[in-house]
């Protein structure tokens, strides 16, 4: 129709895919150093943990270049939320109330 | 050859001195490794821990209170250990208990030192804590507030339990603090039985 380039606004996809790739690299060495803290730390469920261990550089760039971003927000709970940005709460026991919370999610069935 | 007789696994026992390895560098007493480790004996984990430590290991009882794990600050890091715990074995149904505990506890040992918290618990205690849950003497309940999982006395009235970090935000009194001798001043060593 137009025949000039269509206007993109800002474009964050480089951005996202830079996300990605760190996400991906970092995953496989956390998996590589220690698999069983890399499950719980990752929250990802096992089928996924072996093909992030198996995967190679070439097919973590490939598998980065999406405008998707792969890593999602992972604790949904809104409890948790107000724990982690109360303000009047002694900050260390915040963080260890958050921690505790953290490990009690349900494990992700594949 | 028929009086032929499986004769004990080099590899298996080299395993296993590594497993003892992990555990002491972790902080476990002897008994911890009797228990865990019953392939070798006793002599051979005592020369793994004396080389490792430099010295005998210490002697007397385990703490062997389940109170211990109920009191607010020490709670609150058992609930955590014992999150992870539990959170690995879900994952791993077939791997070992003491392979679970070595795992754990690390994650533990990191979780605790990137929140700048002390590491009240310690592996013999970790390990007492995961015996007393599989007994079913100890239990994780939800709290009604947070919904986080802590541990509890299953034989106390636990239908309306508040985890400690939610009664203080209720109760009357002085506010809870990190910085206070209740959190930070205690001695938590698992060395005199409590």
């Amino acid at each position: 129709m137009s025949s000039q380039a269509a206007d993109l606004g800002t474009d964050l996809s480089s951005e996202v895919r830079e996300l990605n790739l760190a996400y991906l690299l970092l995953a496989q060495k956390m998996i590589k150093n220690d698999s069983l803290a890399a499950q719980v730390q990752l929250g990802v469920p096992e089928s996924v943990i072996e093909k992030l261990e198996s995967m190679t550089f070439t097919q973590a760039i490939r598998i980065a270049s999406t405008p998707m971003v792969m890593c999602s927000m992972r604790f949904d709970d809104v409890k948790m939320w107000d724990v982690m940005t109360d303000d009047r709460r002694d900050q260390k026991l915040a963080r260890l109330h958050t921690a505790i919370l953290s490990v009690c999610q349900p494990v992700v069935q594949e | 050859m028929s009086d032929f007789k499986p004769k004990k696994s080099v590899i298996d026992d080299a395993l296993d001195v590594q497993k003892a390895v992990a555990l002491v560098k972790l902080g476990a007493r002897l008994q911890v490794l009797q228990a865990e480790l019953p392939n070798l004996s006793r002599d051979r984990l005592l020369s793994v821990y004396k080389e490792i430590r430099g010295n005998s290991p210490p002697k007397g009882q385990l703490p062997f209170s389940t109170d211990w794990f109920l009191n607010w600050a020490p709670n609150t890091h058992s609930s955590l250990f014992m999150g992870i715990f539990n959170q690995m074995a879900q994952r791993n149904p077939s791997t070992e208990q003491i392979d679970l505990l070595v795992a754990s506890y690390t994650l533990y040992l990191q979780t605790v030192k990137s929140i700048d918290n002390p590491a009240i618990l310690t592996l013999t205690r970790a390990w007492r804590l995961y015996r007393f849950c599989a007994a079913g003497v100890l239990t994780l309940h939800q709290c009604k507030h947070c919904a986080g999982k802590f541990i509890v006395d299953p034989y106390d009235l636990n239908t309306n339990y508040e985890c400690v970090f939610c009664e203080m935000d209720t109760r009357v009194g002085p506010k809870v603090d990190f910085e206070k001798k209740m959190y930070q001043e205690l001695d938590w060593s698992d060395e005199q039985a409590a």
